[in-house]
């Protein structure tokens, strides 16, 4: 049981540095972004046809990570350019229109021919209190772990990160003090992007590599963040790395065929107990 | 029910004919057609009236035909058409399943739980497989259906039901309820509207059509129901706005014809998504899709008589009565730290309109939020001496307490018609519509509330409240946005209300000059209490209250 | 003239609130701008600072036509807006809200107003209502403005606050910056400022001196509180 718990924490780590992501563009940029995911499957597939063609995994993962920070900022550079007025929903919607666009371009580009998937991460693993731990999830969780820290020293200590929680939280006044909204929105989706690459290039391994079917790993990660509700960071750490150990234990029950649908109960848990009181409409 | 026009007829009557014009091929592709804009109308009518989002249609469909497929791989002597109503209801209830969170989960987030619901589905779907789907038995169609133009016709019959369905529920009290929901479930919920049962209804309509046009697909493979069709599916809704029968029909026609055609072109056919997803982008950039935007240019502002002053000098305020209509006793509201009403008492007799002013903050609209159940408060509140404790917004609206929003919550896609009738709760007869139309200063009872002016959709608002006969109003700030004279025109007619409809009136205002029209006494607030009550130009001249506008000193 | 308007028409929604406004603001100076509520003085500054587009009309700032400049631009172009109801960012501390928009460092704004130097690392949302006021015109300051709004600073603050506020700007304007006042309590606005505007239901109805206003409070309550009938 134990063991397979533990199995279930590489996937655990990627969902949370998704979800991180989630709640960074949520909370800064005022959008719910369903396209994460596939920015993210965008530069891994990149890093998987220069693998293909014979090139070295340090440039392939290197130019890979380029293409999902490139294509994030373009999406966030649009974003900013036609719909920084928009509210919460209609951005949100846009992502949708990303998601598709980026769905089409994936299997139109890369086809749906099966790819060799590399391991970023050596196969060994280390022996921690009786169980065995492979390198990958510790690789995975580290970064989950220094992302979370990351981001928080990075709002706390920088005055870019200064001006990311005043525009948060008074987007008006923030643009009346001179604060660059543009440039700091396009930064934030170009992070983001790079992040997803890396998260789902560690998760590829253990997912069938196809385009649509890691591009919905974003669902696991929502569900992660709606544990913190697309606000606290510690919390969507907390709530990837859950719904990774569910999974995890999960495997070892008869309702191991269904693991990868669990985190919808967390999703519905979560959003049901946050909005018990929202009897009306936020605004209308 | 609106004429129907002669390309309407045009349009059906080569629908119909189709089978006779097309070859085979192309009939296939026709009714593929035909079911992939039954399934965008399923979700106009959930998005485009209800304003409710729903990224899983696709797997709704899928419940449809996995239902007809079931049926059909156990070879169960059910009637095809009456296989295809068992999985349209079998969605149904899915749907309402769907739809229980968006009682209280909204907009984005009810978007990522009916993704998430689409993703569990598409999981269950693969490991479940479709009854029949791995030995590849197709859905054996009776002998009446089994020609492709018989097939086609039953298909178009099964549209043309649900469109005319929508289109009679879209007219009805439900349909202008969903509008109303859309807009604001508040003031949905002000003119005593169900709001969680008018979106269930949404969610059940929609996920029956959905259902309806899974079973009538006769696909039997999960790959046909993936989350990335339903992603599809609501970007080709919103471009079009697939709640106009035109916008269902050209998005089913093009989700088909685009992939045909970058096919011969010898291009993926994928790639008609991308036209979809720039579709989408520019109806959002643009706030409406194709067909909702052209129906707003289409509309002239419409005719709006200005309210005259009446002729026989200043209507005198009513004197009020002895019997109380509205207590309010020991009113307290607290929002988190802030203290906005404290002990707050007053009373609204019979035939009395009675003024609450105070500065900016002073916790007017607190009071109005609170007496008509919209926010919680520690008091007591008794309309006509019974207690209203424990009842909902709605329910106080529909006990005789109506209210008028500080913003402009008018619903801009019903007609003037629609919405009195939605905000009386009934179908007003030829003189009581005449009546309202006439508060409202407008002449065509159709008008659409988006060509009307700011003025024109207050007095509206107003005219609704009244025609629902209340016992009592609390009006805030109906003069808000209007010019002097408007406003000067509207305060002689509420000074009329207790007398011509029975109502006591309770209005909050900023223009004294409209208060001391329309009042003859008046309450002031100030910091969240009680600060004067009285005659209103003995209060309107106190010290007090004069301090309480201007600032201290220039009172003293 | 650092502030230049003419014939503006802002609308809010579909209603037009702002019917055909113009008046400038020169530097050295404070001038008032007074009106009961809803007559359109905060949509006014909402379109002089490009919070709300100007429907028609023209926003000159120092000799530049702004009206379609973004926020950012009219803000770095000198232009500050001190917004109602004391936008502090509520969970950033008191020095990070003086970060935001300073282009110099914190000291001015803490000789200025020395309480808030005691209270640096205190979450702004903690602060009194008097004391976010002066974090937000502190704020504003650290940008190096040379035009300045100010909607409705007094609003449910103390007198003595109010008081300190009130010397604080006509200071500020003595050296050299040019200051739009709005102000619901008539006698501050009017004891501070050289010139006055009146505006009621979207227009402007008296322009001149603050001298005369105040020499004439019966034009100030009729703007106010309408006429008030003799012998009530």
């Amino acid at each position: 049981m134990l063991q397979a718990a533990l199995a279930g924490l590489l996937s655990g780590g990627a969902y949370a540095l998704l979800a991180v992501c989630l709640v960074l563009l949520y909370r800064m940029t005022g959008t719910l972004n369903f396209a994460l995911g596939a920015t993210g499957v965008f530069g891994t597939f990149v890093m998987f046809s220069l693998h293909e063609r014979g090139g070295p995994l340090g440039l392939a993962v290197g130019l890979g990570l380029l293409a999902s920070v490139g294509i994030g900022g373009l999406l966030g550079w649009a974003m900013a350019r036609w719909f920084a007025e928009a509210p919460l929903q209609v951005r949100s919607s846009v992502t949708i229109a990303y998601l598709i666009a980026l769905l089409t371009l994936g299997f139109w580009i890369f086809g749906t021919n099966p790819k060799p998937v590399p391991h970023l991460v050596g196969f060994g693993g280390v022996e921690l209190l009786g169980l065995r731990v492979p390198f990958a999830t510790l690789v995975t969780l580290g970064l989950a772990a220094l992302l979370a820290l990351g981001v928080a020293l990075f709002l706390q200590r920088t005055r870019a990160g200064v001006w990311l929680r005043a525009l948060a939280e008074r987007p008006t006044a923030a643009e009346l003090l001179g604060v660059p909204v543009q440039a700091l929105t396009v930064g934030v989706w170009a992070f983001a992007g790079g992040v997803s690459a890396l998260a789902v290039m560690l998760i590829a391994p253990n997912r069938s590599p196809e385009f649509g079917v890691l591009s919905l790993l974003v669902l696991p990660a929502m569900a992660g963040a709606l544990v913190g509700l697309f606000r606290s960071f510690p919390l969507a750490l907390v709530g990837g790395l859950g719904i990774g150990l569910i999974e995890g234990v999960a495997s070892s029950l008869p309702i191991a065929p269904y693991r990868q649908a669990l985190w919808f109960l967390v999703m519905l848990a979560a959003l049901l107990w946050s909005q018990r009181k929202e009897v009306w409409d936020a605004a209308r | 029910m609106r004429r129907v026009s002669g390309w309407s007829w045009i349009g059906l009557l080569v629908l119909v004919a189709l089978p006779g014009l097309l070859p085979s091929y192309w009939l296939f592709l026709a009714t593929g057609m035909l079911i992939a804009s039954l399934l965008t109308w399923s979700l106009g009518l959930l998005g485009g009236l209800a304003g409710l989002v729903s990224l899983c249609q696709l797997s709704l469909a899928g419940v449809g035909g996995w239902v007809v497929a079931y049926f059909n791989a156990n070879e169960l002597p059910v009637p095809f058409v009456l296989q295809v109503l068992v999985g349209a209801l079998a969605a149904l209830g899915i749907g309402v399943l769907i739809g229980l969170p968006s009682l209280r989960v909204r907009g984005v987030h009810l978007a990522v739980v009916s993704l998430g619901f689409a993703a569990v589905a598409d999981l269950a779907f693969t490991l479940l497989n479709f009854p029949g789907g791995v030995i590849g038995k197709p859905v054996v169609r009776p002998g009446l259906l089994a020609s492709d133009a018989a097939y086609y016709w039953f298909c178009l019959g099964a549209l043309l039901v649900c469109l005319g369905l929508g289109l009679w529920l879209s007219h009805s009290r439900l349909g202008s309820a969903w509008r109303a929901v859309k807009h604001s479930e508040r003031a949905a919920a002000a003119m005593g509207i169900n709001v969680s049962g008018a979106k269930l209804w949404a969610f059940a309509v929609s996920a029956g059509m959905a259902g309806l046009a899974g079973g009538l697909l006769g696909l039997l493979s999960a790959s046909n129901f993936a989350p990335t069709g339903s992603l599809v599916l609501f970007a080709s809704a919103v471009m079009v706005g697939a709640h106009y029968p035109a916008g269902a029909l050209l998005a089913g026609g093009m989700s088909w014809l685009i992939p045909e055609a970058l096919s011969r072109l010898g291009l993926s056919q994928n790639l008609g998504n991308l036209f979809f997803a720039f579709g989408v982008l520019m109806a959002l950039k643009a706030g409406g899709g194709i067909f909702e935007v052209a129906a707003r240019n289409r509309a002239r502002p419409a005719v709006v008589r200005p309210l005259a002053t009446s002729p026989s000098g200043s209507a005198r305020p009513s004197q009020p009565g002895p019997k109380p209509v509205l207590e309010v006793q020991g009113l307290s509201v607290r929002y988190g730290t802030v203290q906005a009403l404290t002990q707050v008492s007053l009373t609204l007799y019979e035939g009395q309109v009675l003024g609450l002013i105070g500065p900016n903050g002073a916790g007017k609209s607190s009071l109005v939020d609170a007496v008509s159940g919209f926010v919680p408060y520690q008091g007591q509140v008794r309309l006509l001496g019974r207690p209203l404790e424990g009842l909902a917004s709605s329910q106080r609206a529909r006990a005789g307490l109506r209210r008028s929003f500080q913003q402009d919550r008018t619903i801009p896609e019903l007609s003037a018609r629609a919405y009195l009738e939605l905000a009386a709760g009934r179908t007003l007869t030829p003189p009581e519509l005449a009546e309202a139309l006439a508060f409202a200063g407008l002449e065509d009872p159709e008008a659409p509330l988006y060509a009307l002016d700011v003025g024109a959709r207050r007095r509206l608002e107003v005219a609704g409240i009244l025609a629902a006969r209340p016992k009592a109003v609390l009006l805030d700030e109906p003069a808000a946005g209007l010019s002097a004279a408007e406003s000067h025109a509207l305060a002689e007619r509420i000074a009329q209300i207790p007398a011509l409809y029975g109502a006591a009136v309770l209005l909050i205002e900023h223009d004294m000059e409209v208060v001391r029209r329309a009042c003859g006494e008046v309450v002031v607030l100030d910091f969240g209490e009680v600060l004067e009550a009285g005659p209103t130009a003995e209060v309107l001249a106190s010290p007090k209250v004069v301090a309480a506008y201007l600032g201290e000193e220039v009172a003293a | 003239m650092s502030l230049e308007v003419r014939g503006l028409v802002v609308a809010r929604g579909q209603a037009p609130v702002v019917r055909g406004v113009s008046f400038s603001v020169p530097p050295g100076e404070v001038t008032a701008l007074l009106g009961p509520n809803g007559a359109g003085k905060t949509t006014l500054l909402e379109a002089l600072s490009g919070i709300l587009p100007a429907q028609e009309g023209e926003v000159w700032l120092f000799g530049v036509r702004v009206e379609r400049a973004s926020r950012v631009a009219r803000a770095r172009a000198g232009l500050a807006h001190v917004e109602q109801g004391r936008a502090v960012f509520p969970s950033l501390t008191v020095e990070e809200n003086l970060w935001v928009g300073a282009r110099s460092g914190l000291e001015e704004a803490f000789g200025l107003f020395p309480e808030l130097e005691k209270r640096r690392r205190v979450p702004a949302g903690q602060l009194s209502g008097g004391e976010q006021q002066m974090l937000v015109l502190a704020r504003a300051l650290l940008g190096r403005p040379r035009v300045l709004l100010l909607d409705e600073m007094s609003l449910g603050l103390a007198p003595l606050v109010v008081r300190r506020l009130m010397e604080t700007v006509e200071r500020l304007a003595q050296a050299g910056l040019a200051v739009l006042l709005v102000e619901q309590f008539a006698h501050l606005a009017l004891g501070i400022a050289r010139q006055a505007l009146v505006m009621s239901q979207g227009r402007l109805v008296y322009s001149g001196p603050a001298q005369a206003l105040l020499r004439e409070p019966g034009l100030l309550q009729e703007a106010y509180l309408g006429r008030l009938e003799v012998g009530a």
